[in-house]
């Protein structure tokens, strides 16, 4: 604990997923000097291990025209609700980026053919395919062939802020307790969304859908720097297979695969996703639980490409599941249950421009810790981190390198090592299962203004009791500890939000405002930590 | 439930220790094996079992006991 790693670097990047190995590649072939940082390990970390089943890919002299996708990816997915220029962007470069993809080695294709298929929830269009087979291990080791200065098992903790510029970051590893101060003219935030935030159905707190280990670190440490953050009130989530995490119901439904009720009613019909929680919720009270999906209808021959295409690509481990549980989509349905809520998928989070800047000065994002478009996805991120990694390196050529004071230093490192010094206290789990009781209570399906203020006092009440009560035996639990803490930020950050939107839009539905407030609201909520402590909140236009 | 490691087969080469998103495995010095030390935080993600098959060894098998039947059977 008492040795100091020093690392200085052009551009620092935090996260080593999709979002944060994008922008390694194409900041180090801009000539920057790179350094990231990456809380597990390079190669199977972030929301794809094993690969993704679909990512938007727009391909040049399609049925559809680039104007008319990204007008129906507008409509339909952000209810006008996006940030048009990102949107844009990412339709706009996802045919160069993925084939950049494929000259690293990412295998887009089966059989030596393309999957085109239409995404059940953005309905028409085919402009997507369903192969990304190790998406993530093909950037990681392009990132280490740039020779960028990889840190696995590094948690950063905080960024360096110097009036209203980001100059570096500090974390520690989390093996060995070494404490890291880097120094950076420019800091790439990557580092994902936020689940462990609401309870998962399994009972279990790291059987999740999305990692279990994005816990809104990113969010925290951006918002403890005074960035502004949007659409922190959208938490959703979709049905899974009851059970287990991740599951592959998707690849059906996109074949036509009903989801049915206890009697076989259809139970989903043209129902929109950020609503699904809900109404399956109502379902439930009239009595129609469980839920299922009912893929027996399908063709023999379109049962084997899903299984090849879709759940071998993105999800192997269910095949697994499924052989061990005995059972075969041809013959079985399948029961369906919700996914914890979770933040990501690039709806919630750092605001930015097109080339990932966010309101502070030196500070770049991408991936799902930024907001604004509704089912970014992969290749949103893919392309926001390439831009955001040829922006910071042009950056940092004019900026010089700053010192950062000790005693930044040494309180943060106060506060990262304080759960290691305690002898008694609670431990992170406690302070988790508190934390998403509340999320669920007080800002789930149905939230009012009573409940909500409810809320934010317990949260407020963990934080200012039971933080600096938090114990670790080692540095791994010493992770859990500080997740733990950036979960507590973004449980508050996600009542506030839901406290400003006065009308019920998406998952955000409020029984005293009951209705969708186009005129009003049609606005993002910006969230702003100002250096005095204060929180301030205010609507934007997108 | 957390991977089932055999120790006949494992080699201790520590691919699994080394890619675990969750970071729960670490090399039990006195036996060369991978063990599991946080059960509790593995997210049935498969890195560990698919690497080490990879590896062209398969020490590691997953068990999925919760939930009992997650199926319903229609067509026989």
């Amino acid at each position: 604990m008492e040795h100091i790693k020093e690392i200085e670097s052009d551009v620092l990047i935090i996260g080593g997923a999709i979002a944060g190995c994008s922008a390694a590649i194409k900041a180090s072939q801009s000539g920057a000097k790179v350094t990231i940082a990456e809380k597990s390990a390079l190669g199977r970390c972030g929301c794809a291990p094993w690969g993704l089943d679909h990512i938007w890919w727009y391909t040049p002299g399609s049925e559809m025209s680039l104007d008319d996708v990204i007008d129906a990816h507008m409509e339909r997915l952000c209810k006008k609700l996006g940030n048009k220029g990102v949107l844009a962007t990412m339709w706009r470069e996802s045919f160069e980026r993925a084939k950049d993809l494929e000259k690293l080695g990412v295998e887009f294709k089966f059989n030596g053919k393309y999957h085109w298929r239409t995404h059940h929830h953005l309905g028409v269009y085919n402009s997507l395919i369903y192969a990304g087979r190790n998406l993530t291990s093909a950037l990681a080791n392009e990132v280490l062939r740039c020779n960028v200065n990889v840190l696995n098992r590094s948690m950063i903790t905080s960024l360096i802020v110097d009036g209203n510029a980001v100059i570096g970051a500090i974390g520690f590893n989390t093996r060995s307790g070494e404490f890291i101060v880097i120094k950076s003219k420019t800091t790439i935030l990557a580092s994902g969304g936020a689940t462990r935030l609401y309870p998962s159905p399994t009972n279990r707190l790291f059987s999740t859908f999305a990692p279990p280990n994005d816990t809104g670190d990113g969010y925290s440490m951006a918002f403890r720097a005074g960035a502004q953050l949007i659409n922190m009130e959208f938490p959703m989530a979709h049905p899974t297979t009851k059970g287990f995490r991740p599951s592959s119901t998707g690849g059906f439904k996109n074949a036509g695969a009903p989801v049915i009720d206890a009697y076989g009613n259809p139970l989903e019909a043209g129902i929109d996703r950020s609503e699904t929680s809900r109404l399956h919720k109502k379902a439930s009270e009239e009595g129609r639980y469980p839920f299922y999906v009912d893929p027996t209808g399908i063709s023999e021959e379109k049962y084997a490409e899903i299984c090849i295409t879709s759940i071998k690509n993105e999800v192997p481990m269910y095949l697994d599941f499924l052989q061990y549980k005995g059972f075969d989509h041809r013959r079985d349905i399948v029961e369906i249950e919700d996914h914890e809520w979770d933040l990501r998928d690039g709806r919630s989070g750092l605001l930015i421009d097109e080339d990932g800047r966010t309101s502070l000065e030196g500070l770049f994002a991408a991936g799902d810790c930024t907001g604004g478009v509704f089912d970014a996805e992969s290749m949103g991120a893919i392309v926001i981190a390439w831009r955001a990694g040829e922006s910071a390196a042009g950056f940092a050529r004019k900026k010089v390198m700053h010192t950062i004071s000790v005693n930044i230093i040494e309180k943060e490192k106060k506060r990262i090592f304080g759960p290691i010094e305690q002898k008694e206290g609670v431990s992170w789990v406690e302070v988790n299962m508190g934390l998403q009781k509340i999320m669920r209570e007080y800002v789930g399906e149905i939230r009012h203004q009573a409940g909500l203020e409810r809320g934010l006092e317990n949260i407020l009440e963990l934080k200012e009791n039971f933080v600096t009560k938090l114990m670790a035996k080692d540095f791994h639990e010493l992770m859990r500890c500080l997740e733990v803490q950036s979960l507590l930020d973004t449980g508050e950050m996600v009542i506030r939000a839901a406290l400003a939107r006065k009308e019920s839009r998406f998952s955000h539905f409020r029984t005293d405002y009951s209705t969708t407030d186009d005129e009003n609201w049609l606005k993002f909520v910006v969230l702003e930590r100002q250096p005095n402590g204060d929180i301030k909140i205010f609507k934007k236009a997108p | 439930m957390p991977p089932i490691i055999n120790p006949k087969i494992c080699n201790g080469c520590g691919l699994c220790v080394d890619l675990c998103p969750m970071d729960v495995l670490r090399i039990n010095g006195k036996e060369n094996v991978a063990q599991v030390i946080y059960p509790f935080e593995c997210s049935h993600c498969g890195t560990c079992k698919f690497e080490c098959e990879s590896n062209s060894a398969s020490a590691i098998s997953m068990e999925f006991p919760f939930l009992g039947k997650p199926y319903k059977r229609i067509k026989y």
